[in-house]
């Protein structure tokens, strides 16, 4: 990548959260808590994407890490007594070690078995989280009202607060993934993008790399799932570690959107959100549509909606 | 004395395939060796074998003394084995310009690393690689691209060059020209194996060069002794 273009892309980052930033001043909780959910969809998606986009690790059991986070969260407050605040970033670290036996045990299987056994692993935690002893069992536990204050004690100001936490937090991880690129391995990673055979070949240590992207997938991960938890205000397996919301519709967003381009899960999440206020009442056929269009891009323009839109601006500018 | 690189009773096998038995060549600094062979001889194993992409059953590769059997592809790099692999293996979405800078990336070098392969010295080397340096990878022609390879391979500062097939799909005369620069590199120190089919022009631009049959060295020796007939025979196992 030319260092232009990563200013460029730097430019509008900071420019595009500015605005964001300012907003929770002038629209309602609603607005936000709808914003709030569009932040979380982007960065779930960027970390989706950044596996399977440029590191061809291809999951669909990454919900695992969305459901442990909240889970370590809670225990973390709840529990152990921790700030929240602090608690917050140590899911960070929490999420990379958590990271780190999963994919040891992943890792010896390929493409279509990695992808069901990251589902079932994921299925397995779901299934121990309703077992441990003080998390509610199946059916969950809420969020004391003390710490859920910490957040601010009017809804105002907690939506503000989990708002901006969202974005600050999408914002980094986007921030991270353009540094990536932009870094010594950056070319790397496009070339596994392109041929991981191909890359390997010429010295790309892949093994590395992937390594790296699901250590980095899984930390932001729990860190974006306890954040989620806060939205929500409560944990429990089915709605922590949800595989629609956590990984179905994730997979929907990227591929929509265009894989292997960071500016593809945000318009992804723009169209899936689109279509979720205008569909979601008409039920299965909601459904229906979404995993047509899905369909309808990997046939048409495997690039998504991003490929789309780099097509018809080339068309102009040739024209012009 | 220590060979530059030496394959040492190397053997190879796909499953219950035996593609590679007992194969045992060096290389020399400032020399260039000919791996000839039919189409499924073992030449691409071989390499295989060398830079760690396929881990051999027995036998050793020893590089500088050092031994780098079922070693990483990435340390492989890193040690000073670079490859040009077949199929030239240009990335779409990078530029001419980030193909070849990948090959400093992925051997952990930088700008200031001392290294003596720049950019300027590349462009110096194949002045048309300037010229499209913003292009993309896979809009040059198949003999430029190769020459994006080979400089994507010297971007790692190798010692030794393992060249796969480099002339497979090229004009004659942009065969000439890939070989004569090879010449001039080889002439500064590097060591470079070309692997290829086409028999007469890697017994022309090589001092040394092995026939592979059936996974086996069939026959070796000085390129400038080679007999064509005993190099015909090695190379079909049978007359002509």
């Amino acid at each position: 990548m030319e260092r232009n273009h990563f200013l460029i892309q730097l430019f509008f980052l900071l420019v595009v959260a500015g605005v964001f930033g300012v907003l929770p001043l002038f629209v309602d909780n609603g607005t936000m808590r709808f914003l709030t959910d569009f932040f979380l969809l982007i960065g779930i998606a960027q970390l989706w994407n950044l596996l399977a986009g440029f590191g061809g690790i291809v999951s669909i059991g990454q919900h695992l890490f969305l459901g442990a986070g909240a889970y370590a969260f809670f225990a973390m407050t709840s529990i152990l007594g921790i700030h929240p605040y602090v608690s917050l970033p140590l899911a960070i670290p929490f999420g990379a070690a958590l990271a780190v036996p999963v994919y040891a045990i992943l890792s010896r299987l390929k493409l279509a078995y990695f992808a069901i056994g990251s589902w079932v692993l994921a299925e397995v935690m779901l299934l121990l989280a309703g077992k441990i002893p003080g998390f509610g069992g199946g059916s969950g536990v809420s969020l004391s009202p003390s710490i859920v204050k910490t957040f601010g004690t009017s809804i105002g100001d907690r939506m503000s607060n989990i708002y901006w936490l969202a974005l600050g937090i999408t914002v980094f991880i986007i921030l991270l993934i353009i540094i990536l690129l932009q870094s010594r391995h950056g070319l790397a990673l496009k070339a596994m993008r392109d041929n991981e055979t191909a890359a390997m070949a010429v010295g790309v240590n892949t093994v590395f790399v992937k390594v790296l992207l699901f250590l980095i997938s899984g930390a932001f991960l729990s860190l974006l799932g306890a954040v989620g938890t806060l939205l929500r205000l409560r944990i429990s397996p089915a709605a922590s570690f949800n595989i629609t919301d956590g990984t179905i519709f994730i997979i929907f967003i990227v591929v929509v959107g265009g894989i292997g381009r960071v500016i593809g899960p945000v318009l992804g999440a723009i169209i899936f959100l689109v279509l979720r206020e205008t569909l979601s009442a008409y039920g299965p056929i909601y459904m229906i549509i979404l995993g047509g269009l899905a369909i309808a891009t990997m046939l048409i323009e495997p690039k998504g909606a991003a490929g789309l839109f780099g097509r018809i601006s080339k068309k102009i500018r040739n024209a012009g | 004395m220590t060979n530059l690189l030496q394959v040492c009773d190397l053997t190879l096998h796909y499953g219950k395939f035996l593609a590679l038995k007992d194969i045992n060549i060096h290389i020399e600094a400032g020399e260039i060796v000919a791996v000839i062979g039919a189409n499924g001889a073992g030449k691409s194993s071989l390499i295989k074998a060398i830079t760690g992409l396929a881990p051999p059953s027995s036998g050793s590769v020893l590089f500088e003394g050092k031994n780098l059997t079922n070693s990483q592809t990435s340390s492989v790099v890193r040690a000073g084995i670079a490859v040009v692999p077949e199929g030239r293996r240009i990335f779409p979405s990078l530029s001419v310009e980030e193909n070849i800078l990948m090959g400093r990336d992925v051997a952990g070098l930088t700008d200031n690393s001392g290294s003596p392969w720049t950019l300027e010295r590349i462009y110096d080397l194949f002045p048309v690689l300037e010229e499209k340096r913003k292009l993309s990878g896979t809009q040059l022609s198949g003999g430029q691209q190769q020459m994006i390879a080979i400089s994507r391979a010297l971007m790692t500062n190798p010692r030794v060059l393992l060249c796969d097939e480099i002339s497979l799909g090229l004009a004659p005369t942009i065969i000439n020209q890939l070989y004569d620069q090879l010449r001039l590199l080889v002439k500064e120190g590097l060591a470079v194996l070309i692997v290829e089919q086409a028999m007469r022009t890697a017994l022309s631009v090589s001092s040394r060069y092995y026939c592979m049959l059936e996974g086996q060295i069939s026959l070796s020796g000085l390129s400038s002794d080679a007999d064509e007939e005993a190099v015909i025979r090695a190379y079909f196992g049978r007359s002509v």
